[in-house]
């Protein structure tokens, strides 16, 4: 397989899934794989702008780590899952891509056969 | 290695994110790896995060199925298991010399990268 | 966000960016051993944005239009551009390398900035014509005399590089000469004076 994409859907601080997940990226692009960043669900919320978990709960601040990861890797935002939750796109970080489900239908469909789908 | 070459054998890489007995997962991997490996292909298991918590030894769990022999047979039927060392050292599993059932090595998540190429296919099993 | 970072003053009579704060140096995550810097403007830059593209080659850039995010393939690295000002910097020895390499894309920005109030749309609508350009487009603006003094093969195969930044317009001769006048001002109408400036083309 030539790629990797990494799909994550919970939110960051209450799940280490988001951090983690971001790491499995930049780790892939390390290493010359080629790898982006869906975020779905309750994911959409590590791409919130002004987090500021150092100062309370001591732990990495994720919406910055999009930063480190575009543009050699590109980190999705799925549209729906946004607008469910109440979030507009001037309330994210600036290194992400919005999606709706045609987009996401053509990304994925483009990446089927040789991409690694990673849940995290 | 090019998995494109014709007569290599498949392999299939499953990565693992939950803890044992809250969740099946790691029993889900067990049963998908077993098969896989009875079927002559080649399967690779990264262990992430809670699921570093999987090839402990001396688990003892009343109700259920031991998860760690579990893993134990696929590690003797030729599977190659490693866990994250950065969550292995995060949940405990660093600071005695040999936390994990023999052959679980503790590696980093840069295999991540370097099993996507080599496989054919790979499956991610978590909540 | 807090403005946690050093702030340097690297452009003090610059009229729209003057000051650049180094937020974080990271290890670069496609480089061993180099450092990934983030930086912060101390302006906007997203009317100016669209205007810096001219000043680069088509094959340099990429630019996500509906995020107005630049990012320039140049100095040996990628360098993205927010609107915001925020700018991010791999393949970057140390933040004195990072300081360097901003200074001279700040340079840039205020020289776009004011392009911007002197000729604003024209230089919008060339920027739109150089999106869409191809190889062809330059090749059928040249002599194609086949000389050579380009230093390539063919003229097709400097047309090639000339779009991707990888030479420089005025290395075709002929082009100079009073007889290929009208190639000449085929290729201005085609990319405007600024882009051929960008091109490398010296206008005598």
């Amino acid at each position: 397989m030539d790629s990797a994409i990494i799909i994550i859907d919970k939110a960051p601080y209450g799940w280490e899934d988001s951090f983690s997940g971001y790491y499995v990226a930049i780790a892939c692009l390390n290493r010359d794989l080629d790898a982006d960043v869906l975020l779905m669900g309750d994911g959409v919320y590590s791409a919130l702008d002004g987090q500021k978990p150092q100062e309370t709960l001591k732990f990495p601040n994720v919406g910055e780590l999009a930063y480190l990861i575009f543009p050699e890797g590109n980190i999705f935002v799925h549209k729906e899952s946004m607008e469910k939750r109440g979030i507009n796109e001037g309330e994210l970080v600036e290194a992400v891509q919005i999606i709706d489900d045609l987009e996401l239908f053509e990304i994925l469909e483009s990446k089927t056969g040789r991409t690694a789908f990673i849940k995290v | 290695m090019d998995p494109n070459q014709a007569g290599d054998k498949k392999v299939l890489t499953i990565i693992l994110t939950e803890g044992p007995y809250r969740s099946q997962h790691a029993d889900i991997a067990y049963e998908l790896a077993q098969s896989a490996l009875d079927m002559g292909y080649g399967v690779q298991m990264f262990l992430y995060m809670d699921a570093t918590h999987i090839p402990k030894k001396e688990q003892n769990p009343q109700s259920f199925p031991n998860v760690a022999n579990k893993f134990r047979k696929l590690v003797e039927s030729g599977a190659d298991i490693r866990a994250c060392i950065r969550c292995a050292t995060a949940r405990g599993h660093t600071c005695t010399p040999n936390p994990y059932i023999k052959d679980v090595r503790i590696t980093s998540v840069y295999d991540i990268p370097q099993w996507v190429r080599d496989s054919h296919q790979v499956i991610s099993l978590g909540g | 966000m807090t403005e946690e970072g050093k702030k340097h003053v690297v452009l003090p009579e610059g009229v729209l960016v003057n000051e650049v704060t180094v937020k974080e140096i990271r290890p670069c995550i496609v480089a061993e051993g180099m450092v990934r810097a983030l930086l912060q403007l101390d302006a906007s830059i997203d009317d100016t944005i669209p205007l810096l593209m001219s000043r680069y080659p088509p094959g340099k850039i990429n630019y996500l239009k509906n995020k107005n995010i630049l990012t320039l393939s140049i100095y040996d690295r990628l360098i993205t551009l927010y609107p915001s000002g925020k700018v991010s910097m791999n393949k970057t020895l140390d933040e004195e390398d990072a300081l360097k390499i901003i200074t001279i894309i700040m340079e840039e920005i205020n020289l776009a900035h004011q392009e911007q109030d002197t000729s604003g749309r024209q230089t919008q609508e060339a920027q739109e014509k150089i999106s869409n350009l191809g190889p062809l487009d330059i090749y059928n603006c040249l002599p194609q005399t086949g000389c050579g003094d380009c230093g390539e093969a063919t003229c097709t195969a400097f047309a090639m590089k000339v779009l991707s930044g990888d030479t420089t317009l005025d290395l075709c001769t002929p082009l100079k000469e009073p007889e290929y006048v009208e190639k000449l001002k085929c290729l201005e109408e085609l990319l405007g004076k600024q882009v051929m400036v960008t091109m490398g083309w010296n206008p005598p």
